[in-house]
């Protein structure tokens, strides 16, 4: 069965022809977290990277970025960065220390056994606060820099739709193959 | 209560810029609700949410120095909405 992309404007301009055709069809969505260090502050754009500029810097996009201050992760199980250490680059780091967790979210709509879809990945909010922490590298109650990702709010990640346009929540979706038509 | 107008979906892509759309919107009392960054189709895009009642309006626009700026506007409003925003941005 054929698998059709769409950008946000083709999907929704294909939903709303197949209203005003009056099809029934039923618009499923899926979403899912993911923090698998596809997206870190060396790749984003700069208007994007100003909002971790108190805590790193970088000389331009896809340039290494390294850290101001010393700050604590707290999304990452309160992972420590000291100064001036190297958190992520576009070239091969041991590992990509410093990431940006997301939602991928994907609606998509069935039609005469064709599926129209549509993907996008919504990126973790940051949030930097001023904390008092404990630790074996921050000793007793030390004021430190602490950086939350907060997720983004489902309301605007949702596709409005028109009453009557049922949008159901799956987990996953499975593809299955038609053979019939090579016999 | 009077009976609510049924709502459309509507999706336009423009080559106008932000602040046309963004003063259209407010012209008939959409205010912004939330902001959230995405990436769709190899971009980074700026996903405003406007309401006003139960009506929606999403738009999109792409992160930084890049031309031509297209913002994608998705409406779930009524007719009337749906006409003033097309008006508005030169539609």
């Amino acid at each position: 069965m054929p698998l059709y992309e769409c950008n946000e404007h083709q999907f929704v301009e294909n939903v709303r022809r197949l209203l005003e055709a009056g099809d029934k069809f039923i618009v499923n969505r899926r979403i899912t977290i993911h923090d698998d260090a596809r997206y870190g502050p060396a790749t984003l754009p700069d208007e994007e990277f100003k909002r971790y500029e108190s805590l790193v810097a970088r000389k331009s996009v896809n340039s290494t970025v390294t850290t101001k201050i010393p700050f604590v992760d707290a999304f990452h199980n309160s992972r420590f960065y000291d100064a001036d250490g190297t958190v992520h680059s576009t070239s091969a780091l041991m590992f990509p220390r410093m990431s940006v967790p997301y939602y991928r979210v994907e609606y998509s709509v069935n039609v005469w056994g064709g599926t129209y879809f549509f993907a996008f990945d919504a990126l973790f909010d940051p949030e930097i606060a001023i904390e008092k922490r404990s630790g074996r590298r921050l000793g007793r109650g030390a004021l430190v820099h602490v950086l939350r990702y907060n997720p983004p709010k489902e309301r605007v990640l949702a596709i409005n739709m028109p009453k009557g346009v049922v949008v159901l929540d799956v987990k996953h979706m499975v593809r299955v193959i038609d053979h019939s038509s090579n016999f | 209560m009077g009976k609510r107008a049924e709502q459309k979906l509507k999706s336009i892509s423009v080559l106008v810029p932000l602040e046309m759309v963004q003063a259209s919107l407010s012209e008939i009392g959409f205010l912004m609700q939330d902001t959230a960054t995405v990436v769709a189709d190899g971009k980074f895009w700026k996903k405003m949410l406007y309401a006003h009642g139960d009506e929606t309006i999403s738009v999109s626009e792409e992160i930084g120095e890049v031309y031509p700026k297209d913002p994608i506007i998705t409406i779930c409003g009524s007719n009337k909405t749906i006409l003033h925003v097309v008006r508005g941005i030169g539609g």
